[in-house]
């Protein structure tokens, strides 16, 4: 205060000591930023395409779900490459114009409006969390645009309309895959934890209603609030269940943070198993995952094509498991407007269930059915040594 | 029924209610002496966490520590020469105002340069031991051991040291204690620096114990400010009083069982709300608090 | 094109719907609410719950105009002579619970899913005629609640609550019903942003828990800040300019090469550097002050 009026040399050293420490972090998130594997470039455009035809897609670049955000838009950026390193799209070159969610409603169809009104896109991929992409899809279907949804799971999708699909499964089927898995290994009392959102009350509920279904208990479900400092009361109340195993959904860092503290609170000493494998245990201590068995989707087994083109691309394996989906999407919309001949919705929607069924996708057979709903989704065991993912 | 044994209770009641006591006992102070609800007390822990974790890139983590709390204090110092003196001419409303926009800037400047994914000092995975009957981190006790010293020490300083006394007089009657010869200015100063550094050192215990993210300070608002609200704004031994009572009710009604089920989680902070807003209703001036609003 | 500026003006006409409700707060009852957007939640989903439930969105809106003014009512009487940082941290806190509450009501509010599928108020007309009715239906919302809140501003209620502002001790030397005074602005407040949270209910087809959140309201009250407090006129202006520069920095990301995360934290930070700016510079507000004329 008055201090540095007297003494402004003070104020000089105290505010280089703040601006130090702020570059410093600055120089530690480039720093671990670039701190990966090498990588190769992605596929040149083929020279032979002149002309762009542009899609939509609005992904929660920021916020809560960043990661799959950026995940998703990774898919997307591998998907293009390839595409326009081919043949492109009706002899042009494919542009998909990528907006950011943040996480939140109203700016998510903020940006599909953008989308449609500015840009004029046929087509918007996009979201994730099923309470944003349930009503993107709507407002896509009164704008008469196309809409994919490449990574929300709620059944409610179903509805949304007739221009809109999903390349993702939806809830029930890898709740019944999680629940068949479970039986099958002689597990009967279930602790579930999953966020508390769109995403993971609808995965608590399918794997519920599917345990239930088959003659199992589940003995303590809880939905943990994202972003907290720590978790010990929800894992607690799991513990003091007395399950036969946990069953744990979860990414980012708050996954890293419950993985630790389950290992803290001794409840590895019980079976863990994973919902989505692959955006859960990278983030996260080697030793607090050790032995972790748990189930995910085709597309992140290892030796595969697209994984080796992912790790090549950004030299590191799968952030999350959802990049898949965004790729596959961009092929369908892409395969979907050659076959239409047009950039225009209405003749593309037309065209998505034909190409869908010919098309196989890093995820597996598309192929949709009359509600533009995923018909099969395949699933895959694995289980995690040494910090790896190891399927089958 | 509840589910928890009276220890566990208790160390949860702890290691939550340290964090708020330290956060809400410099809140309080600063309330006392200068009349100002400052929102952006929270930031002081907010960027007492990240300077530390810059800082144990290079220096190891206690140093690494002192180092951030300081950086926070120099940075609160800065911005109430800067901001918060002439807001507070205008009045206690205008300085909240100001400061809940100081808030505001801090997460965003904070998310502008780290980034909104949480970070965290890299550190061995640990094990629970028992203490005291109750399962608790080695970071769990560091952070209470900690915060307690810090408390008990600035309650000293403000009950034996002549220092303290000035700041009492401050916080008594300003006007009697600038006519009396007390050095107003420095008290203030005094007085920002010990909240600002308490609240630094809570921020980092947290960030220790768990990770830190722009909105870690933030997310205490509201409990911080019930806490020193039920306890009396004013009244430090009333905010710590109130930041443990507030956590171990807390605790105690979450361990509750009714039958198979239990209040969610995430209730968590109703019940500081529920407190609050009873509190205000049935006697404003909170436990301990002086200031009475007639009218 | 068209649709995308008639969006941007009805979210504008939405958020200074929020900004006079929380200017008629403060700058008449010297109160400065941190949970104004409990009432906008409210509102949104009486609409919803309306709506879903097959009752219609008008009956929707009318009904959260009812609760919201009778909920800030019962905060008026409750809150009795709570002034200040109490206020401030008292109504975040019943904002705060609101949205815990319905975060995790999985029947009746759909948890942290929200509710879709909400009725649009012009479901008939499609295209721009339908852009064009949600635009005037806007603004014509929005010109009620102009009115009601001039309306005030010159009543007797008014003037107590300029007394009130300036010396609460005196006001209620001078007879005045404080807390009466008080209840009865901010159930008027109550049922303005109401309105403003089921028009946007509808507007969108959606509404959630994300609304909720405090952000909401302390872009509010920036909007108020940049208007001056109690200036109905400045608190429509503020809109304006907050918003403009809120979704203008959509645009950004065309011309800036930042990540988006730090995208957002620029759009937050300006909003920050506005408030703090106004307080520092322009206190008043942005409009010049014009002595009231006094009928003797």
């Amino acid at each position: 205060m008055r201090l540095f009026r007297r003494h402004p040399a003070t104020l000089f050293l105290l505010s280089s000591a703040v601006v130090l420490s702020l570059t410093a972090g600055c120089a530690t998130t480039q720093a671990s930023n670039s701190a990966q594997a090498p990588t190769t470039p992605l596929p040149a455009p083929n020279p032979a395409l002149s002309g762009t035809i542009t899609i939509g897609a609005v992904l929660p670049l920021t916020g809560a779900n960043a990661t799959v955000g950026t995940d998703q838009k990774r898919g997307i950026e591998l998907a293009v490459a390839k595409i326009n390193a081919g043949n492109g799209v009706l002899g042009q070159k494919l542009a998909v114009a990528v907006e950011d969610s943040q996480g939140q409603t109203t700016a998510t169809i903020d940006a599909a409006r953008k989308l449609v009104a500015v840009s004029k896109v046929p087509v918007v991929i996009g979201e994730y969390a099923s309470g944003n992409t349930i009503p993107m899809q709507q407002f896509l279907q009164q704008s008469s645009v196309v809409g994919i949804n490449v990574g929300s799971s709620s059944i409610e999708l179903r509805g949304t309309g007739a221009k809109q699909f999903s390349t993702i499964g939806l809830d029930d089927k890898a709740g019944q895959f999680s629940a068949n898995a479970l039986y099958d290994k002689g597990f009967r009392k279930v602790a579930m934890l999953a966020p508390n959102n769109a995403y993971g009350s609808g995965i608590a509920r399918s794997v519920t209603d599917a345990f239930t279904g088959k003659g199992g208990q589940v003995v303590a479900s809880e939905l943990y609030t994202e972003g907290q400092p720590n978790y010990r009361q929800e894992l607690a109340r799991l513990a003091n269940a007395d399950p036969d195993v946990y069953v744990v959904t979860t990414y980012g860092r708050d996954g890293a943070t419950i993985n630790a503290e389950m290992f803290e609170l001794a409840m590895t000493s019980k079976p863990v198993f994973d919902i989505y494998l692959s955006q859960d245990v990278p983030d996260s201590d080697v030793k607090a995952v050790e032995g972790r068995t748990g189930m995910d989707v085709k597309s992140s087994v290892g030796g595969s094509e697209y994984a080796t083109y992912y790790r090549q691309t950004y030299g590191e394996g799968f952030m999350t498991s959802f990049s898949g989906f965004a790729y596959d999407a961009v092929f369908l919309a892409a395969l979907a407007i050659e076959k239409a001949g047009a950039p225009d919705a209405g003749k593309v929607a037309a065209a998505v269930p034909d190409v869908a069924v010919s098309y196989q996708g890093v995820t597996g057979p598309l192929a949709v059915g009359p509600d533009g709903q995923r018909l099969a989704q395949p699933y895959t065991l694995g289980t995690v040594r040494d910090g790896r993912i190891e399927f089958p | 029924m509840i589910t928890q044994q009276p220890p566990e209770l208790i160390a949860d009641a702890l290691v939550r209610g340290s964090t708020i006591a330290l956060l809400a006992m410099g809140l309080t102070l600063v309330y006392a002496t200068m009349r100002f609800a400052n929102v952006a007390h929270l930031e002081f822990a907010t960027v007492g966490a990240y300077a530390t974790i810059s800082l144990s890139g290079v220096f190891i983590v206690p140093v690494a520590g002192i180092i951030g709390a300081v950086v926070a204090v120099a940075l609160g110092a800065a911005v109430y020469e800067l901001v918060f003196r002439r807001l507070l001419v205008m009045g206690e409303m205008p300085a909240m105002i100001g400061s809940l926009a100081v808030s505001i800037v801090v997460q965003a400047v904070i998310q502008l340069a780290y980034g909104s994914r949480p970070r965290n000092v890299p550190h061995e995975l640990e094990q629970v031991s028992t203490v005291l009957g109750a399962d608790m981190t080695p970071s769990q006790v560091q952070l209470v051991a900690v915060s307690v010293s810090a408390l008990v020490l600035t309650g000293a300083l403000l009950r034996w040291t002549p220092l303290g006394r000035k700041v009492r007089a401050v916080a008594a009657n300003a006007e009697l204690a600038r006519v009396s010869g007390v050095g107003e200015r420095r008290v203030v100063a005094t007085v920002w620096a010990i909240a600002g550094g308490l609240a630094a050192i809570s921020g980092i215990e947290l960030a220790l114990e768990s990770s830190a993210t722009p909105a870690l300070g933030f997310n205490l608002l509201l409990p911080v400010f019930s806490a020193a609200i039920v306890g009396g704004l004013g009244s430090v031994l009333g905010a710590v009083i109130a930041s443990y009572g507030v956590a171990l009710l807390e605790a105690i009604v979450l361990a509750l069982d009714f039958d198979g089920s239990a209040i969610p989680v995430s209730y968590r902070p109703a019940i500081g709300f529920a407190f609050l807003i009873l509190a205000l209703i049935f006697r404003p001036r909170g436990l301990l608090g002086a200031k009475v609003r007639i009218v | 094109m068209f649709d995308y500026f008639a969006w941007i003006a009805i979210l504008v006409c939405c958020y200074a719907m929020i900004a006079i409700s929380l200017t008629i707060q403060s700058g008449g009852g010297g109160m400065i609410n941190l949970g104004q957007v409990a009432f906008v939640g409210i509102g949104g989903y009486s609409v919803a719950i309306f709506s879903r439930a097959g009752l219609g969105v008008w009956a929707g809106l009318l009904a959260g105009a009812v609760i919201a003014a009778g909920a800030g009512y019962l905060l008026g009487r409750l809150g009795r002579t709570l002034g200040g940082v109490y206020w401030a941290i008292t109504t975040l806190a019943v904002a705060e619970l609101l949205r815990l509450i319905i975060s995790n009501t999985d029947t009746v509010t759909g948890g942290m899913q929200g509710l879709g599928d909400v009725a649009p108020l012009w479901g008939e007309l499609h295209g721009t005629a339908n852009t064009l009715a949600r635009l005037v239906m806007a603004l014509a919302f929005l010109a009620v609640v102009v009115l009601a809140a001039v309306h005030l501003d010159r009543s007797q209620l008014g003037r107590w609550l300029r007394i009130i502002r300036e010396n609460e001790p005196l006001a209620a030397a001078l007879g005045i019903d404080v807390v009466s005074a008080k209840s009865r602005v901010l159930a008027l407040s109550g049922a303005a942003a109401a309105l403003a949270g089921g028009f946007h209910a509808s507007d969108i087809s959606f509404v959630g828990p994300d609304q909720l959140l405090p952000f909401q309201t302390f872009l509010a009250l920036t909007m108020v800040v940049i208007g001056g407090l109690g200036r109905i006129t400045g608190a429509v202006v503020g809109a304006v300019i907050v918003e403009a520069i809120y979704d203008g920095t959509r645009f950004f990301r065309d011309f800036l090469d930042l990540a988006s995360d730090q995208i957002a934290a620029l759009r937050i930070l300006l909003v920050g550097v506005i408030m703090l700016g106004f307080l520092l510079l322009r206190p008043k507000g942005i409009i010049v002050d014009h002595p009231r004329r006094v009928r003797v």
